[in-house]
């Protein structure tokens, strides 16, 4: 997370900055992307640490549920015969 | 309310079979696992270059007297003008990267065998497609060195016997580069691409569905899978909030410069050289006889295009080494190019 923050930072002070006059400065450019970069990277590591919580809890089989009538999230659905 | 929504749906078009397919698809786990992530994240890369596609047509003008005005524009008084136009740049050249890595890394895995000849060739297309969206596009601005470029990239299939001097013909609208040539890569680059790239890719990610994520012949004896949904949906979001916070960062560092406007009667510049991707076989052509690089070059295509039905042994899980020496071979030739390339002047 930091490292993206961090190449931003080094590389922004010695960015060539002569492309338009009228183009926001880096300083400007940098004070609107940050924010964004820093959510998505949160988001980014949300994603993985509820990935990482659902994968290391012990699988349905490990905890002897058959899978036949066990929804996703653990609790027994009803199941429906066929007429 | 989800609940709600979702039995509003499935009231009308029994959704149990999007239900029992979201349920059963999983996705092998094995050491060459990350290589998945490429597919998902150039798809992702795709979605961000139409956005970013459309709202820069918005204000773009495909005629020579305004074309590089319009841009300009864009850039500077269009709000936030300047950071879509640079995450359409960026994100260009970061697809075209994952497209090559994608391609490359199904190559090494074999994921080409029986049965997926078909997601293959597929796949070839549209690394093919984006190549073509990015050399239609770069003519656009209507610069000093987008017009010279495209000149002599148009110029280039002249060199092929029979059809050469046809599709150069065909691509300038002309005797030369200039007003109908902008107009025509305008059109290949918003209407006709963009309808044979969702052509592609519909049926490409429709099959990767059918037959399911390969897995390489050295791992065949693993058999962990996670499931698809939601545990690989959700990594693979994490790969896109990634590559998109890095875009975010190339963005603020080095936003789409803009090049002055040609003229056309002027002489091109000196040292003029494509795109990074276009590098090898702009080195190619310059150090062979420009008929024998262009046919290997073609040549290369056609066997890279139909390697699942020339590879026998993957096709029966066997090992093929041939095959990925021959890999290898055309991956160090195209890199060792481009950096030949970059270091002469």
């Amino acid at each position: 997370m930091l490292l993206v923050i961090i190449s931003l930072i080094l590389v922004g002070t010695s960015a060539n900055d002569s492309l338009a006059a009228s183009i926001p400065s880096f300083a400007q450019r940098f004070n609107f992307t940050l924010p964004l970069i820093v959510v998505l990277l949160i988001l980014m590591f949300f994603l993985l640490l509820k990935v990482y919580t659902r994968e290391s809890q012990p699988s349905r089989s490990q905890k002897g549920i058959s899978d036949s009538n066990v929804k996703g999230d653990g609790s027994k659905e009803k199941v429906r015969e066929k007429v | 309310m989800k609940q709600r929504l979702v039995g509003f749906f499935d009231e009308r078009m029994d959704l149990s079979a999007l239900r029992r397919w979201a349920k059963e698809k999983s996705v092998p786990q094995h050491k060459h696992s990350f290589w998945y992530y490429f597919g998902g994240l150039a798809l992702f890369l795709i979605t961000l270059q139409i956005i970013t596609g459309i709202l820069l047509a918005l204000y773009y003008s495909p005629n020579p007297a305004y074309a590089h005005e319009s841009v300009k524009y864009v850039m500077e008084t269009v709000k936030y003008g300047w950071l879509i136009r640079s995450i359409h740049f960026w994100g260009a050249n970061f697809l075209v990267a994952v497209v090559f890595i994608h391609m490359f890394s199904t190559y090494f895995m074999k994921a080409y065998r029986k049965p997926r000849e078909v997601m293959w060739i597929l796949g070839v297309l549209i690394l093919g497609l984006v190549l073509a969206f990015t050399f239609t596009g770069y003519l656009l601005p209507w610069t000093t060195l987008s017009y010279f470029a495209t000149k002599v990239g148009v110029n280039t299939p002249s060199i092929m016997p029979i059809l050469g001097r046809f599709i150069t013909r065909i691509m300038e609208g002309g005797r030369d580069v200039g007003a109908a040539t902008l107009t025509r890569m305008f059109t290949l680059h918003t209407v006709i691409l963009p309808l044979l790239a969702v052509l592609l890719i519909t049926l490409h990610v429709l099959l990767s569905q059918v037959f399911g994520s390969s897995v390489p012949l050295s791992q065949a004896n693993k058999r962990e899978a996670i499931k698809f949904f939601p545990n690989f949906l959700m990594r693979d979001a994490a790969v896109w909030a990634g590559g998109l916070a890095i875009l975010l960062a190339m963005v603020t560092m080095f936003p789409a410069g803009l090049g002055p406007k040609v003229n056309p009667v002027m002489p091109a510049p000196v040292g003029i050289k494509p795109e990074w991707y276009f590098l090898f076989v702009f080195e190619t052509l310059r150090r062979f006889p420009e008929t024998i690089a262009i046919g290997t070059i073609t040549l290369a295509v056609l066997v890279w295009l139909i390697v699942p039905f020339l590879d026998r042994r993957a096709s029966r899980n066997q090992k093929s080494t041939f095959f990925t020496l021959f890999g290898a071979a055309v991956l160090v030739y195209m890199i060792s190019m481009t950096i030949l390339a970059y270091l002469t002047t």
